[in-house]
């Protein structure tokens, strides 16, 4: 028997987050003039006790309220693995840990910031705030770290013979220090001006950066609660702007699919001059379907595209395409059945995702 | 209430992140550790670096550590007797 992986709970905190409320709505769109898009959500204490909260950095109270979230979602208490996937890990404590590294020349170190500063704080938070001893693995694969841990979840389904309520999700924190490490790369944009809702517009170097954390709850058993079926994904390390297409297509084919079959297509697009370029042939190739983007909203990071998920899986159930993230003005002719998201991280990292509707 | 005690609340409050605690919600002789201020293991390996690093004492003994650290009086006691 084939099985199907279904995503029964969904969580997300993302800069379209507001400071009370997680989840991103459709109607209620955060706007930015600077190319720095951090999270304003201050009510982690609905789920964490301050206590527990006192050593969290960003980035941990964000994936255990997101893991935690998610899981309240899906209506489950306990996972059967907690897998996450984070670029850069935890930051900000790492930046901290290290300047006192420096600073008390390597002596009399904060054990805390030590322990908060590794990239598999999050997942291990998660399983403390859970009290969970299920199997948990972080990957930290740069931009296909989110992608690396969903892959892990679909093969665990696909091949083992048992019940699976499966946390998976990305996290990734901005640091100042991340901020000038990536201005002195020109991985931001350098206009003094500059309003996020444009950022296609720019035709410059650079992009938008972000930060955020998105957990989903995926199992292979459909509750009342499915937000769509993750049908497959596909990842390709490095790629010339010209085999996007065909890599498109022959994953479409091993899904049994084609071009034609596709309702609905969600990119990656940034804004960035250099790499934009890859996203073209898909623009052209699926110019009679919805398409739909989002770093415009969210900024770039390691992780954003775990945030393109969450908004695939939120369209598939509502049947509703939001003004604010469309690319084209094409308007769905029928039930968005089958969506696919493509998404790379300056010419590497190329991944699709395919979702389908339940 | 000494300066050094008041001096030892205040970097306590400060060193572990104790965000929802002021100064004068920490008693002398309450119990770091027990159910009144509820440190936990993380915080006990804070304060040894505390105190080496303010005050120039270093704790070896696990045991010792257990007695220093009880309260605040006990820890300004403590550093009282050895600085």
């Amino acid at each position: 028997m084939i099985k199907t992986c279904y995503i029964n709970g969904i969580s997300s905190l993302s800069p379209q987050s507001t400071v009370e409320e997680e989840n991103f709505d459709f109607q209620q769109i955060q706007t930015f003039e600077k190319p720095v898009l951090q999270v304003a959500f201050k009510g982690y204490k609905k789920l964490i006790k301050p206590a527990a909260m006192r050593r969290m950095s960003k980035s941990v109270k964000m994936g255990v309220f997101t893991a935690a979230s998610a899981l309240i979602d899906a209506n489950i208490k306990e996972p059967t693995s907690i897998l996450t996937g984070t670029g850069m890990g935890c930051k900000q404590d790492s930046d901290i840990f290290l300047e006192n590294l420096l600073l008390q020349h390597e002596e009399l170190l904060s054990p805390s910031k030590f322990v908060q500063s590794t990239h598999n704080t999050v997942g291990g938070q998660v399983a403390l705030y859970l009290k969970s001893k299920a199997y948990n693995f972080t990957y930290v694969q740069g931009s296909a770290s989110f992608e690396s841990a969903l892959l892990d979840a679909q093969l665990t389904i696909l091949t083992e013979e048992k019940k699976h309520q499966i946390l998976v999700g990305g996290i990734d924190e901005i640091s100042e220090n991340t901020i000038g490490l990536l201005q002195l790369d020109q991985q931001i944009k350098s206009e003094t001006s500059l309003e996020n809702l444009k950022l296609l517009d720019y035709k410059s170097k650079g992009s938008i950066i972000g930060e955020g954390a998105h957990f989903f709850v995926i199992s292979e058993e459909k509750s009342q609660n499915s937000y769509a079926q993750l049908i497959d994904l596909h990842l390709e390390n490095s790629l010339a702007t010209e085999e996007v297409l065909l890599k498109t297509k022959a994953f479409l084919a091993e899904n049994k699919l084609a071009i034609a079959d596709i309702d609905l297509v969600i990119l990656g697009n940034n804004g960035d001059v250099d790499f934009d370029a890859y996203f073209q042939p898909l623009q052209q190739e699926f110019i009679e379907i919805p398409l739909v983007y989002y770093k415009h909203l969210v900024g770039e990071s390691y992780t954003a595209s775990a945030f393109g998920m969450q908004l695939g899986v939120k369209i598939l159930k509502s049947q509703h395409l939001p003004e604010a993230y469309r690319l084209n003005n094409v308007q769905p002719q029928k039930t968005i059945k089958k969506v696919l998201l493509y998404n790379q991280f300056r010419g590497k990292n190329h991944s699709w995702i395919l979702l389908e509707y339940v | 209430m000494s300066n050094l005690r008041q001096e030892l609340k205040a970097q306590i409050i400060e060193q572990l992140n104790l965000e929802d605690l002021e100064i004068t919600d920490i008693n002398d002789n309450d119990e770091l550790f027990g159910d009144e201020i509820g440190l936990d293991s993380i915080d006990a390996l804070e304060l040894i670096v505390l105190l080496e690093k303010d005050y120039g004492i270093k704790i070896t003994d696990p045991k010792e550590g257990k007695e220093v650290f009880y309260s605040v009086e006990t820890m300004a006691t403590y550093i009282e007797k050895h600085s």
